[in-house]
């Protein structure tokens, strides 16, 4: 084992979680808005496989997996290579294009797996490299890897959190209902 | 540099990113609750530096930040409700003692300078040292950092959104 397998934890972590967070959730319970201007759950998620794709995809040369890919057409979406939500206005958000919860279930996963994939062939002088994801933006590897991990995790416990506000505390999803019953034995 | 970086990088974006999330909250801002099943913010930091603590106490093997920095009585958090950094109802949540932000903080730093004497002295030979845990059972350093990292993240997406549900955009 090694600091590499750490790294590794928290993409794995992501994807478990994110099935486990999203599971059994209604159509109306993915649209929630809390009050107009939170996200709702459809576009955090939409928001940040857009985020990993790009993100990803343009520091690896991994090209674009939302247009070659032919996730803009399936998702029926806009294929604005460079749009992953970020600026949206309140009235946006509220009027986002109707998607296939199943299949945007599908693009972030594939995201996700790529990263992974992509992550295993790098070893730690790989680390300090430097990364161009976006215009004017350099990173190296860690912070790369380092950067995927915290935001989707932030983004992660949002949903978690409009998951909550929902459904209470009962209609947590498996793994926190588990824990919620062990925290609660005498 | 190396794995480890990441792994660095990763708890500094966070911390950076706490500080930056509560800088300038009101005490009814950071004590709102979106819901009757939502937890604060200020509950949310006090957890998050509690279980960061624990971890670590795991880890090392050392006594806690908290017992040794004299945190309880700093912070005022002395019921035994409270005392693993967790607890069980929303009664609680909303009891939790009003602690001021900057005292939390503080702690939080005591606790990640804590975090970071360990880091410095592990190599990638420690991340398979497995620990026993009630919850989790046998947890490897490894999964131990991966896993703090999530959880700490997470939870400051949802500071982030409950600050974002009290201020609006550009918040």
């Amino acid at each position: 084992m090694s600091f590499k397998d750490s790294v590794r934890i928290g993409l794995d972590r992501n994807l478990e979680g994110m099935r486990q967070v999203l599971d059994g959730l209604t159509p109306e319970e993915l649209l929630w808005q809390a009050i107009p201007t939170t996200n709702h759950i459809t576009w955090i998620l939409w928001h940040m496989a857009r985020g990993e794709d790009i993100f990803v995809g343009r520091a690896l040369d991994l090209g674009s997996s939302w247009i070659d890919g032919d996730w803009a057409s399936s998702l029926r979406f806009g294929e604005d290579d460079d749009d992953t939500g970020a600026g949206w206005t309140i009235e946006q958000v509220a009027a986002m294009p109707e998607v296939s919860i199943d299949l945007l279930r599908d693009y972030h996963s594939a995201g996700g797996e790529r990263t992974l994939a992509e992550f295993e062939k790098l070893t730690d002088p790989d680390m300090d490299r430097v990364y161009h994801p976006m215009p004017r933006w350099d990173v190296t590897g860690a912070q790369l890897f380092s950067i995927i991990v915290t935001e989707r995790s932030a983004h992660m416990g949002q949903i978690a959190f409009s998951r909550g506000m929902q459904r209470g505390l009962e209609g947590q999803d498996q793994r926190a209902r588990e824990w919620m019953r062990e925290m609660r034995r005498p | 540099m190396s794995f480890k970086d990441a792994v660095l990088n990763g708890l500094d974006e966070f911390l950076q990113g706490l500080k930056k999330a509560v800088d300038g909250l009101s005490a009814e801002e950071l004590r709102f609750q979106a819901s009757p099943t939502s937890n604060h913010i200020t509950w949310l930091v006090w957890h998050m530096s509690r279980v960061e603590d624990n971890w670590l106490t795991r880890v090392s093997g050392t006594d806690s930040v908290w017992d040794t920095g004299g945190w309880a009585e700093k912070t005022g958090v002395t019921g035994e409700v409270y005392a693993g950094g967790n607890n069980k109802t929303m009664e609680e949540v909303s009891a939790l003692p009003d602690i001021p932000i900057a005292t939390l903080l503080d702690y939080y730093d005591a606790v990640r300078a804590r975090t970071l004497g360990v880091l410095d002295g592990m190599t990638d030979a420690d991340m398979e040292i497995g620990h026993e845990n009630p919850r989790y059972g046998t947890t490897t350093n490894a999964w131990i950092f991966g896993h703090i990292i999530v959880e700490e993240s997470q939870h400051l997406g949802q500071i982030a959104f409950i600050r974002g549900m009290q201020r609006g955009l550009g918040a």
